[in-house]
């Protein structure tokens, strides 16, 4: 079995990675691809003068900084993965990287960074439960750990 | 881990049992299994007609409809696992009883018998979704 685990670096995101590692823990044999999907380098951004943020996006920076408390957790609970970095609109790119690597679920947070705080569930993940073809997890953040976060910013 | 079947014997919950049954990390020995079921309700008016009786062994009759084949499915498999079947709104129920009995996952089936079933995805799915901090694996 492989699990698409698609991260941005936000504590439901992370909270969804968590979920999978305990299943994994608890005897799951399966094996894990860590997603992020960073914003396109569009044309005219490429012809401007070179932007630090631009030149970030384009060598795959944004992306690595958003896995990179991902993979932090992956080694401590001593788990190998693949990692991809991908761009284009989230949902999509979700969407077709399931189906590239061949996976047989999705987990993913309720919701990412791109989210209102109000939202229940966020547009991508929406999205990707909608239209994914495989059984997708929804992992909601508990309160408990909710709060964690809070008190720690 | 403990893990919560939502149930309403439509053909979705065929194929999520399906699915369970093809991956055999998600069926074995390892885990609990809980089976919840949210049973229509007899309308109030209804209810006045009828003495208690009549009532309860129609509501369990009922339960025991979408319960059997569930049922079977884990003896099949050599699996216990335990029933809850309340009447009322199926999301509530299932909600409530996902809250109180500290699951690990909740798996149902991306629609039910609802008459939107053609709809992307279930009203039941959403509303669950909304009241309750389990994870969920939606099959479809």
């Amino acid at each position: 079995m492989k699990i698409l685990v698609p991260v941005d670096g936000s504590e439901p995101a992370l909270e969804a990675l968590r979920h999978v590692l305990g299943l994994l823990g608890g005897g799951l044999k399966a094996s894990l691809v860590l997603a992020t999907v960073q914003e396109p380098v569009y044309l005219y951004e490429r012809l401007l003068p070179a932007d630090a943020e631009v030149l970030e996006r384009l060598t795959g920076a944004v992306g690595t900084r958003a896995l990179a408390e991902a993979e932090a957790l992956c080694k401590a609970a001593g788990v190998a993965y693949e990692r991809e970095i991908v761009s284009g609109d989230a949902a999509q790119a979700v969407l077709n990287l399931a189906a590239a690597c061949g996976c047989d679920a999705i987990v993913m947070g309720a919701r990412g960074l791109g989210a209102l705080k109000g939202a229940l569930l966020g547009s991508v993940s929406q999205r990707v439960l909608q239209e994914a073809q495989v059984p997708v997890t929804v992992v909601k953040q508990r309160p408990s750990a909710a709060l964690a976060a809070a008190s720690a910013t | 881990m403990k893990i919560l079947v939502a149930v309403d014997g439509s053909t979705y919950t065929k194929r999520m049992l399906a699915y369970l049954a093809a991956h055999d990390e998600w069926l074995g020995p390892a885990h609990q299994y809980t089976v919840v079921h949210g049973s229509v309700m007899v309308p109030a008016r209804a209810k006045s007609y009828f003495d208690r009786e009549t009532l309860k062994s129609y509501s369990e009759s009922e339960l025991e409809k979408v319960f059997k084949p569930i049922r079977n499915f884990f003896s099949r498999h050599g699996l216990a696992a335990t029933f809850v079947g309340k009447a009322g709104p199926a999301a509530d129920v299932i909600a409530a009883v996902a809250e109180q009995g500290k699951f690990d996952l909740l798996v149902m089936g991306s629609h039910g018998h609802g008459a939107l079933a053609n709809l992307a995805m279930g009203s039941v799915v959403t509303k669950v979704m909304a009241s309750c901090t389990v994870p969920i694996l939606v099959v479809r």
